[in-house]
């Protein structure tokens, strides 16, 4: 009767003897071009797409980046203001309302976003011009302090600001191609922050970089309708 | 004549190293993928000769690149079944062997099947012989279980 532990390492030994030899003359063949070369060539593919991989998604992350003031794309998004969306807080939610009314007064209740940045008015000041950043009709809480605390808002739409007195022969077009008397893609005004009271603001073709004055957020006003 | 004094010194490496290392890598991927590997790891051998020959474990060296050459290719190890004239090989066998992992496979087929030292093996696989004992103690406990044999049988 056989050992069963001999039979089986017999077998393997056949097993093991089953690959055929390797000559010298098979191991030169396969130098360079052989296995590991071409292991080594799929290596080199591979680490050239990785890097060709992460530059495409830093090139992404450049291009998709805030853009410089002076967009004129109507329709404002997070990337194109400067700024990232972020869950609305109480006061959040009063800047959005006091956004999307000053858009329907100024003649588009459909904007999109706003941006925000709290500030001092010294700083805005030095960022915009006078009428921007004035106490038009001196409004309960306005102050002409520099050192004021304010936040400026920052829409993007389509406005025709009334109560403006410009020559008709001066006024642009607006998007419906009627006469308006100062058309502007831009607005940005002026919002006391001890008040919450609009103490200024303009229309502009230019959108202003708010982030030279802080950190700018950008909240979502889809959805939100203008008081009545 | 350098490079025929050489060829001449590396093939008598090649006849002291070859068969050892087509059986390391055979017993690890198989007849076909071993003979594959081995003849890419010699290739890199006769590239790199003068420092492999100067190597003191130039057969585990060359396991290594072995592996690394068939590494990215997974499959289990196919051992083809000999022929009717050659010894009968247990019909489980062969998917027994596959189902262990390599360095189960490892032990078993060369310390148990090719009478390998414990020494030899742990050299082989950069591991220490403790190491080795305990992957032939469960390979064999594994590859008995799945060929339905016992120890005394």
């Amino acid at each position: 009767m056989s050992d069963p532990d001999e039979d089986l390492k017999l077998q393997m030994r056949t097993l093991l003897d089953s690959a055929p030899g390797v000559t010298v003359e098979d191991a030169i063949r396969s130098a360079g071009g052989g296995r590991v070369g071409a292991h080594r060539a799929r290596l080199a593919v591979v680490s050239v797409l990785s890097v060709l991989f992460v530059a495409g998604a830093l090139l992404a992350v450049v291009v998709l980046r805030p853009s410089s003031p002076g967009s004129r794309s109507p329709r404002p998004t997070s990337s194109t203001i400067g700024a990232t969306y972020h869950p609305r807080s109480a006061l959040a939610e009063q800047l959005d309302q006091i956004a999307i009314n000053a858009a329907a007064a100024a003649g588009d209740p459909g904007i999109q976003s706003v941006t925000w940045v709290a500030t001092t008015r010294g700083r805005a000041n030095a960022l915009m011009d006078d009428v921007t950043t004035g106490c038009s009709g001196q409004p309960p809480g306005c102050s002409t302090d520099a050192d004021a605390h304010i936040y400026v808002l920052q829409i993007q739409g389509f406005f025709t600001p009334r109560n403006v007195s410009v020559p008709s022969t001066l006024a642009p077009m607006d998007r419906h191609g009627h006469t308006c008397i100062v058309c502007g893609t831009a607005e940005q005004f002026i919002v006391s922050a001890a008040t919450l009271e609009q103490t200024g603001g303009a229309v502009d073709s230019q959108l202003v970089d708010l982030s030279l004055l802080g950190k700018p957020e950008t909240d979502s006003l889809v959805g939100l309708k203008p008081d009545q | 004549l350098n490079e025929g004094s050489d060829e001449e010194e590396f093939r008598e490496f090649v006849i002291g190293t070859e068969r050892r290392l087509l059986r390391a890598l055979t017993a690890a991927y198989g007849d076909q993928r071993g003979h594959d590997a081995t003849a890419a790891a010699l290739g890199f051998a006769w590239e790199h000769r003068a420092r492999v020959l100067a190597m003191d474990n130039p057969v585990g060296y060359l396991f290594r690149v072995g592996q690394s050459s068939v590494r990215h290719r997974r499959a289990r190890p196919v051992f083809e079944r000999p022929s009717e004239q050659e010894r009968r090989i247990e019909p489980g066998l062969t998917a027994g062997l596959a189902s262990l992992s390599t360095r189960q496979r490892l032990a078993v087929m060369l310390v148990f099947g090719d009478e390998w030292t414990h020494a030899e093996v742990a050299e082989l696989m950069g591991v220490d012989r403790s190491t080795v004992q305990r992957h032939l103690e469960r390979g064999l406990v594994k590859l008995r279980k799945a060929l339905q044999v016992s120890e005394n049988e």
